[in-house]
């Protein structure tokens, strides 16, 4: 029904992958939860990997859909991480401080000039990105 | 209400109205940057606009609007010295208390995992952010950017 996002899944032994791509937003968001949900009470995953380098927008409607999701993670009894958040996400995740609720991992490379933040450690307390000369730049594939 | 302080030229301007359904927050956000293309933003001013723009839209469909359906309207108006005012209007229930609106993770929404970051989103991403509203009559947001000038001359 929404052709503006669109989420995959890959199991890694007990981890569920989930990528998603596209835009996050409170239209999308809704689809993308009931997707993510069926999936988690299925497989029941130890752990739930939220690949997020192919979002092209994410606002709010995305913080409280990671948030969520962690619960449910949680009531499962696994933990849950995001990863390699595109440039469009890392600053509303930063903003947020979500990195104090889950962590961030980055598999490839970190998202262009702003700080790598290696997994588990927390940013500077000024580590926001301001974002002032950012540039767009996709993700290398990974592989 | 009325100031003899000087406002800034009004360059370009444009307005739509659209009714409150989710599928327009896509729709909301995209011609608001189309129309701030005109100055070349660069990719990140772009962006905090349009997550702004997303947060205030969607907050009238999902607030403003929760048990009733309405209009919505989205002005944005370019300024002299690369100002982009960007206002966004309901007339659905209102805020109550908009200092507590405001704060970060404050919302009313608790069964929908809703995390209470769209005011603080739209005035983290902005110059400035302003909130009038009465209950019942509706809401109006108006957040204000200026653009850099990236080496113009
Ligand atoms: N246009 C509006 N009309 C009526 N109430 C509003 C409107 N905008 C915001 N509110 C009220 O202000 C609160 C805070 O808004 P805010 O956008 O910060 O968070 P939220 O919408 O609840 O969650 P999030 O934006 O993170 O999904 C809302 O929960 C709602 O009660
Ligand atoms: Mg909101």
């Amino acid at each position: 029904m929404s052709e503006r996002a669109e989420t995959v899944y890959d199991a890694a032994g007990s981890t569920l992958i989930v990528r998603i791509r596209g835009e996050v937003d409170h239209h999308t968001a809704a689809e993308i939860r009931t997707g993510i949900d069926r999936e988690l009470f299925q497989r029941r995953p130890k752990r739930m990997t939220m690949d997020l380098s192919r979002v092209s927008f994410m606002d709010s409607s995305g913080l409280g859909l990671i948030m969520g999701r962690f619960s449910v993670m949680r009531e499962l009894g696994g933990e849950m991480t995001v990863s390699d958040p595109s440039p469009e996400t890392l600053s509303i995740l930063t903003l947020a401080g979500m990195e104090r609720l889950v962590k961030i991992e980055y598999t490839r490379e970190p998202p262009a000039r702003s700080k790598p933040t290696p997994a588990g450690t927390k940013p500077s307390p000024d580590g926001t990105p301001s974002g002032k000369g950012r540039t767009r730049r996709k993700c290398k594939p990974s592989a | 209400m009325k100031t003899k302080q000087e406002k800034p030229e009004v360059l370009n301007r444009m307005q739509i109205k659209f009714p409150a359904l989710s599928v327009n927050e896509g729709m909301a956000r995209s011609v608001a940057a189309v129309f701030i293309s005109q100055l070349d933003p660069s990719v990140t001013e772009l962006a905090d606009i349009k997550c702004a723009v997303s947060e205030a839209v969607t907050n009238c469909i999902v607030h403003a609007y929760r048990d009733t359906t309405g209009y919505i309207t989205l002005t944005v108006t370019l300024l002299a010295g690369r100002i982009v005012r960007i206002e966004v209007k309901d007339k659905g229930c209102g805020i109550r208390d908009i200092r507590q609106a405001r704060q970060p993770l404050f919302t009313t929404d608790t069964g929908g995992e809703r995390s209470g970051m769209g005011f603080t989103v739209m005035e983290s991403f902005t110059d400035s952010l302003r909130v009038l509203s009465k209950p019942g009559k509706g809401t109006t947001v108006t957040m204000t950017r200026r653009l850099s000038d990236r080496g113009r001359f």
